[in-house]
């Protein structure tokens, strides 16, 4: 992470962040990490605008935003960065102005792209961690690789209907990929998307805000100050049906193609759209290593 | 005693949206198969024609994936809890 700066500081900042300063875990120096950090979220959606959201409040320092959409009236049902006057807007301006409401404090670099593996490296590197709010297994698969190449954490979030996945990939040498859990997407016939299968809009909520709450903790563990586990190597999985959360164990893959792998290579991997919609029909599928 | 399968999110509707499933069976896959009779199709969205697990298929027995103990072959124990689950990529 970046060095934070012991500087001067205005009384607003002890204000702004005086919930956080009196926390064991962050206080003045904790605060001041957060203010130098610099987060990468990957996608202004459903769970891109929790996860913005709550970091920008935080005070992460500089944000950046991956989108290549426009806002559109049904986004609104759980795009809560966004509102109805800014359907047919760029969603990375929608949410660069939330987001300056929040904490004008905060730098927006606005990255009006779609990743690929051509520019996703250049990208990825001005940042200290990740956190995929993406929508589609192509992206997360390319995410999860370049970022293990990079050795950036990265943060994991997924949801469909009223349930919800999350966990955190370290890079720590016993920590677990993407792949490990789930070596391949599915085949479209097994791959409902988001427009046919839905989204109980509120759960983006729930799993977004773990998923800022993991990100603002890596970057406190980072300072050295108050280390806290985050969930590294456990997946939790939330139900809305049922309102329950469940853990399961997850552990590297000796076999894995990408982090038992130490000649991977992200740019070798085809990464094609899963969850595109054409025509209503999913769109070809699969992310796969030879 | 039975062990009990839980199949979460998008793959309840597979067991007509249960919460569980009660089955006798000493394997992952002797319970499949037995499920596959009461729920028709279960195992050809859970398994290839080769009969192994989708790739985006995991199933934990107490918590652990049997990938990492004897797949599909994994034994079951009475009181044992199963769960199954997707990849999904919503966001």
């Amino acid at each position: 992470m970046a060095s934070a700066k012991q500087l001067e500081r205005p009384l607003e900042w002890y204000n702004r962040y005086a919930r956080h300063l009196v926390l064991d875990q962050v206080g003045e120096q904790g605060q001041a990490t957060l203010n130098a950090a610099h987060v990468m979220v990957l996608g202004a959606g459903g769970l891109g605008s929790p996860v913005a959201m709550y970091l920008a409040a935080a005070g992460v320092g500089v944000l950046g935003l991956v989108d290549f959409d426009v806002v559109s009236l049904n986004n609104l049902q759980r795009q809560i960065i966004h509102g109805t006057g800014d359907i047919g807007r760029h969603k990375l301006d929608s949410a660069t102005e939330t987001l300056a409401e929040i904490n004008p404090e905060v730098k927006v670099h606005k990255h009006q792209l779609k990743l690929d593996r051509e520019n996703i490296w250049e990208l990825i590197k001005a940042y200290d961690l990740v956190v995929d709010g993406s929508d589609n297994y192509a992206t997360r698969f390319l995410v999860n690789d370049v970022c293990h190449q990079a050795g950036k954490p990265l943060v994991f979030g997924a949801v469909l209907q009223f349930s919800g996945q999350v966990t955190t990939f370290t890079r720590e040498p016993d920590c677990c990929c993407y792949r490990c859990i789930f070596p391949a997407a599915p085949d479209p016939e097994h791959a409902p998307s988001c427009v046919e299968a839905g989204i109980f809009g509120a759960v983006t909520g729930i799993i977004g805000s773990i998923q800022a709450t993991e990100a603002l903790k890596l970057i406190l563990n980072s300072s050295g100050n108050v280390t806290s586990s985050v969930l590294k190597n456990r997946l939790m999985l939330y139900d809305g049906t049922e309102s329950t959360f469940r853990e399961m164990a997850l552990r590297r893959n000796p076999d894995c193609p990408v982090c038992a792998d130490p000649e991977f290579d992200f740019r070798q991997v085809e990464y094609a759209d899963t969850c595109a919609i054409s025509n209503g029909r999913a769109i070809t599928s699969e992310a796969t290593v030879d | 005693m039975s062990v009990q399968f839980e199949f979460l999110g998008p793959l309840r509707q597979l067991v007509a949206g249960a919460d569980s499933v009660g089955v006798e069976a000493g394997t992952i896959d002797e319970a499949l198969q037995e499920m596959d009779q009461r729920f028709q199709g279960l195992t050809a969205k859970l398994m290839g024609l080769d009969g192994s697990l989708h790739r985006h298929i995991n199933i934990y027995v107490n918590e652990e994936d049997v990938r990492f103990r004897e797949q599909l072959a994994t034994s079951l124990e009475p009181g044992d809890r199963v769960t199954v689950i997707s990849a999904i990529a919503g966001g």
